[in-house]
């Protein structure tokens, strides 16, 4: 039967009893495909279904010696191919742990890590941040990640090239954000609950003062058209003031500036909308910024 | 039948503690409580910071006058907690539980009782909340989620996006209800609260429509969920809810994992509105930008400025 042949693919990546120095299963796995998705991780399954997800299994560990209190949480996720697997690594970290050297891309953070390789994403979740468990963690991440057959070597989705690794010394890339979709796109700036710059594949890069956006479209009158349904969204929204950019570019720039002071700089040039969002005192910064990076995509 | 204090001696402590007037039951608007709850008290939003969370909870409801003004003696009573899962800051902490369950026998509850869905092995085991229920001897009532016969069609009048409620059947067989959820992050809308958490009495198969309109693959809009939720929030009115804002996710919600905040609070009052609205700006949201509070807002569910709000803070 296909569903139990799916669900004896996903077990064989969890580590058996044995496989783990200090640590054993506890309890049965919960494995889920689909929808079934909302069944395991409740709301947080929507975003999983924009990047594009295919099954999961989750099962918990306990310390061998029975030591009350210790533990954590395994899941494997697979989804439908390494871009999104990507997207979703890159959705759950927050970017300020320790990288492991775990499948293609590993991150330890607090009292968890996540990790992709291929079309897997493996996050395990401590219950406790002490050393054992974190020692725990890694070891299961790592077994798990010797499971899984690689598929060649790992590589980012080639939009995140477009991302400079740093401006003029001031600004380095700290972390990235892959996007999928509006939600994805919602939990970093909520321009518009609604799909208004009809995203399907974006980045999103953190310099520390300044963010940079990159959405790509098929071609650019693709890109034109969503970039000027965006801009009339945006221009009647009341959460944001709006200014029509004046030059060499007009139509093709505007600048909102949000409740909080934050500042962001749109531009449509070819297949791709450019953002660069900071604080509306470093205005200038963010406004070269943005050219800078856009000549570097050329 | 249970016994009940009279209309009289209640009004009478509800106008003692700055009620201003008793729910009435009307059609759609549905209340565990057979027996009206204050729908206004001297303080709106009471907030208590501590290390012991379980005092913290106690004094929180004791700074809105006490458990009796919520919970009639002798009354059935349904808790609603949050089990959602054993990643940290995803659950609602054992001790603001242990709380809950204390208060209500303070006030002489005849039965005390947490209902839910959730799985006991994946939920309510791995996260002490059973353990809890265990030691103070009350109630575990659990429904078959997979089971819809289990949850009664209600329909929803003042619904915008919501027509009808599947409403666990289970619910219907108390006279109050106390909301006790976590407030944390949630990819799906930013925030969870005391407005999302009444998610927890309805059929999944009815929350999953509010994610998906007709569930379908296009999510286009985030309002949906949103209004879905606010709508919700029209037939049910929790007598009291006593929120864990003790440690929470801030990303990643509602499973988790995620990057952790212990602003070490419990928050408590009856305007879910006020509450959520207070609770999202601990870690920098405001309500104005969170859909489900200002969609219940706009129902006339509570007020969300904080400045017209009766705020009482004590750190013990």
């Amino acid at each position: 039967m296909l569903g139990a042949f799916l669900l004896g693919e996903m077990e064989s990546y969890l580590p058996q009893p044995g496989d783990l120095k200090e640590w054993e299963p506890s309890g049965e796995p919960q494995y889920v495909k689909g929808d079934d998705l909302f069944l395991l991780i409740d709301g947080g399954a929507e975003v999983y279904h924009e990047y594009g997800f295919k099954q999961a299994i989750a099962q918990g560990f306990k310390m061998k010696n029975g030591r009350p209190g210790n533990g954590f949480n395994l899941e494997i996720y697979e989804m439908l191919d390494p871009e999104a697997a990507y997207g979703i690594y890159t959705f759950k970290i927050a970017g300020k742990g320790q990288p492991l050297d775990v499948g293609d891309a590993g991150l330890l953070e607090d009292y968890y890590l996540n990790a992709w390789k291929g079309n897997f994403l493996v996050t395990v979740t401590g219950f406790d941040a002490g050393k054992d468990t974190l020692t725990g963690i890694v070891e299961a991440a790592k077994v798990v990640m010797s499971k899984i057959k690689s598929t060649g070597p790992a590589s980012q989705p080639p939009l995140v090239h477009l991302l400079p690794s740093e401006y003029q010394d001031r600004m380095k890339l700290k972390f990235i954000k892959y996007l999928k979709g509006n939600l994805a796109l919602f939990n970093q700036y909520e321009f518009d609950s609604r799909n208004i710059f009809g995203l399907r594949q974006g980045v999103m890069g953190d310099y520390g003062i300044a963010r940079l956006f990159v959405f790509k479209y098929e071609n650019a009158a693709e890109s034109l058209k969503w970039f000027e349904n965006g801009k009339k969204e945006l221009r009647q929204n009341p959460r944001f003031k709006y200014v029509e950019l004046q030059g060499s570019t007009v139509g093709l720039t505007f600048s909102l500036v949000d409740g909080k002071g934050r500042l962001s700089y749109i531009k449509n040039n070819g297949p791709y909308i450019f953002i660069v969002q900071g604080n509306e005192t470093d205005a200038k910064q963010i406004n070269e910024f943005l050219f800078y990076s856009i000549s570097k995509s050329k | 039948m249970a016994k009940r204090i009279s209309r009289r001696e209640f009004i009478k402590h509800s106008a003692a503690v700055g009620a201003v007037g008793v729910g009435t039951l009307t059609v759609g608007n549905l209340f565990a409580s057979k027996t009206p709850s204050p729908i206004k008290t001297k303080v709106d939003v009471s907030v208590v910071q501590g290390q012991n969370y379980f005092d913290a909870a106690m004094k929180a409801v004791e700074q809105l006058g006490g458990i009796e003004s919520f919970v009639p003696k002798n009354s059935k009573v349904a808790i609603l907690a949050n089990p959602q899962r054993n990643n940290p800051g995803a659950f609602t902490s054992p001790e603001v539980l242990r709380a809950a369950i204390k208060l209500c026998k303070q006030a002489g509850a005849k039965e005390i009782a947490c209902i839910s869905y959730m799985p006991v092995d994946k939920c309510w085991e791995p996260t002490g909340l059973k353990k809890v229920v265990d030691e103070e001897g009350i109630k575990l009532v659990l429904t078959d989620l997979k089971n819809e016969d289990l949850f009664k069609p209600v329909p929803v009048p003042k619904g915008k996006s919501l027509k009808e409620a599947r409403i666990m059947n289970e619910f219907f067989s108390y006279d109050v209800l106390l909301d006790v959820p976590i407030c944390k992050d949630h990819a799906g809308n930013k925030f969870t609260g005391t407005l999302k958490s009444l998610m927890g009495l309805n059929s999944p198969l009815n929350n999953r429509s509010f994610h998906k309109p007709n569930w379908t693959t296009d999510v286009n809009d985030i309002h949906y969920l949103d209004q879905c939720i606010a709508d919700l929030n029209t037939i049910i009115k929790p007598n009291l809810c006593i929120v864990d804002a003790t440690e929470f996710i801030t990303t990643n919600g509602p499973f988790g994992p995620g990057v952790l905040l212990k602003p070490q609070k419990v928050v408590a009052g009856v305007d879910r509105v006020a509450l959520d609205s207070y609770c999202c700006t601990l870690w920098g949201l405001e309500a104005k930008d969170i859909f489900s509070i200002t969609a219940s807002y706009e129902h006339g569910l509570g007020e969300m400025d904080l400045k017209k709000l009766n705020l009482k803070e004590l750190k013990i």
